[in-house]
């Protein structure tokens, strides 16, 4: 007979018992993994929020600024519409300590039918753009040439896919790694496509507020990057002397962001915590109760000829097959949670929230593994230590 | 001939039930008739055969039939699993519901469909070896 061969008979002889420790363990390692799992994507998608803003301003349409949220639009891909004559990028260039302002052109299209969305069209300008040409240098190496489309990881369509848009076919070129945020939902395209797209727009009865300019010469926001040596507020109060236009520093959506990610993370850690203190309080009165209902078991192995840290031994294994069939079952549960639902817990958090890779998640899988391994032994190393020093015979006269 | 009325007779039953119930109701298609409406008529109609089927085979006596009907089960859960998205077709956003919560849900309780399914036929094709 093997080393394990006894440990599992025992556990086997009471199924309902060892499933119920196995469920024990097994909610404490879902708690352990999916929670630490949640705190990493919310962290790796505030990461991500700040790579891509990329700019220290975002200046808006002041009639705009109050009707859309621009950090909806980045955390929830509120798809959103507005412009200004672009005669306001020349005088938030003209502001002292702009080292660079890029425009861009939003427009809203349409739902087509129940199983379409509308989804936010942005364009920009090859020429002066520097947020969102080197993200999308990473999956498409050449210019956007007219009609052409660089699509966010949640638009469905991929390279090759056409996207209709006002009636005008647009070819699919490149799909964007996760981002983690709203612009997940959007499509990406040069000026002249944006341009028609509004136009096209325009000829269907889809009537933009367009206050100022035309479809030619309007845009939607300005993206500014301060140059060094500059304080960012005084250059956003600079810019926010400029007739009809809002800025907004990134830096404050990012601590707002930033600061509801602390109050989940915490409530998170403090969740795993709580539940882990009190299983292993449960773990270990169990344990103890279950020793002291099987010492007349233990008392006639230790008759027949087994030693004490043998009958030791035989209670750990029992404990860590427990903890760790309860662990492993505990990790597959949070991936069938975690994994599939995961734009479901990206929408409901409203927070940025992108997946870390395989190899965080692997070693996160095997700590937990390892932590559901040991806490078993750790919960019945005092029972055990207690009846290995009992004389079996002591035992066995008992209730004679 | 012997009933099976067991846990791991139930255990298929469950998840087949609540992805039929489900799909009308919590973790549904957006219901506007769109295609990803006939994923979830679909999905429906397996998870009533497949609870139907697993409660049959409960019922009944003999092992053959009982490995032929949680076949039937695994194979059903097999194509409940590659019904959204892949056979039949679904929309187009992943912040829709179909593929936010319809699709994700009928993968886990599928493969857990197939799962005991496939662990009833090896036990009954291991009883009386």
């Amino acid at each position: 007979m093997k080393f394990y061969d006894l440990p599992k008979r025992n556990l086997a002889r009471k199924p309902g018992r060892t499933g119920a420790l196995m469920a024990l363990t097994a909610f404490l390692a879902l708690a352990v993994f999916g929670g630490s799992v949640i705190v990493m994507a919310l962290r790796s998608g505030l990461g991500s929020l700040e790579a891509r803003l990329g700019a220290d301003i975002i200046a808006v349409p002041s009639v705009a600024a109050s009707k859309v949220s621009l950090k909806n639009m980045y955390l929830q891909g509120t798809v959103g519409a507005y412009y200004m004559d672009a005669e306001k990028l020349e005088k938030i260039r003209a502001v002292e300590g702009v080292e660079k302002a890029a425009p861009q052109v939003f427009l809203a299209s349409l739902k087509a039918d129940c199983c379409s969305a509308r989804i936010q069209v942005i364009g920009f300008d090859p020429g002066e753009d520097f947020t969102i040409q080197p993200w999308i240098a990473h999956s498409y190496g050449q210019a956007l040439r007219n009609q052409e489309l660089v699509v966010g990881s949640n638009i469905t369509s991929g390279v090759g896919d056409s996207i209709r848009i006002y009636d005008v076919s647009c070819p699919v070129v490149a799909r964007l790694a996760p981002t983690g945020t709203g612009l997940d939902t959007a499509v990406y395209c040069n000026m002249d496509t944006v341009r028609l797209l509004l136009r096209a727009a325009e000829e269907k009865g889809v009537r933009h507020e367009i206050t100022s300019g035309n479809v030619d010469t309007m845009i939607s926001a300005v993206y500014v990057k301060v140059r060094d040596g500059y304080d960012v507020q005084r250059v956003n109060t600079a810019i926010n002397r400029v007739r009809g236009v809002t800025p907004t520093r990134t830096r404050s959506m990012i601590t707002d962001v930033s600061d509801g990610l602390a109050g989940v993370s915490s409530a998170v850690t403090a969740l795993i915590a709580v539940v882990w203190g009190l299983a292993f309080i449960i773990l270990l009165i169990v344990f103890s109760m279950m020793i002291h209902e099987r010492k007349r078991e233990f008392a006639v192995l230790r008759v027949v000829g087994m030693s004490r840290r043998g009958l030791s031994r035989m209670i750990r294994a029992e404990s860590a097959m427990i903890g760790l069939a309860g662990g492993v079952i505990g990790v597959l549960a949070g991936c069938a949670v975690i994994f599939p639902f995961n734009t479901l817990i990206e929408q409901t958090l409203n927070l940025p929230y992108l997946l870390p890779g395989w190899g965080p998640i692997l070693l996160l899988a095997a700590l937990t593994l390892l932590l559901s391994l040991l806490i078993g032994p750790a919960a019945s190393a005092h029972a055990a230590r207690r009846l290995s020093r009992v004389d079996p015979g002591t035992i066995l006269r008992e209730g004679n | 001939m012997s009933k099976g009325f067991s846990l791991r007779g139930w255990a298929p039953v469950l998840p087949a039930a609540l992805l039929a119930v489900g799909v009308n109701t919590f973790m549904g298609p957006c219901g506007h008739g769109g295609r990803c409406d006939h994923a979830g008529l679909v999905l429906t109609l397996l998870g009533i055969g497949m609870a139907a089927a697993s409660l049959a085979a409960m019922l009944l006596g003999g092992k053959i039939p009982r490995m032929a009907l949680y076949a039937a089960v695994a194979l059903a859960g097999a194509a409940a699993f590659l019904t959204p998205g892949t056979l039949v077709a679904i929309c187009g956003m992943d912040t829709m519901s179909c593929r936010m919560v319809m699709r994700p849900a009928a993968m886990v309780l599928s493969a857990l469909i197939v799962l005991s399914a496939g662990i009833n036929v090896w036990m009954e094709w291991k009883k009386g070896k």
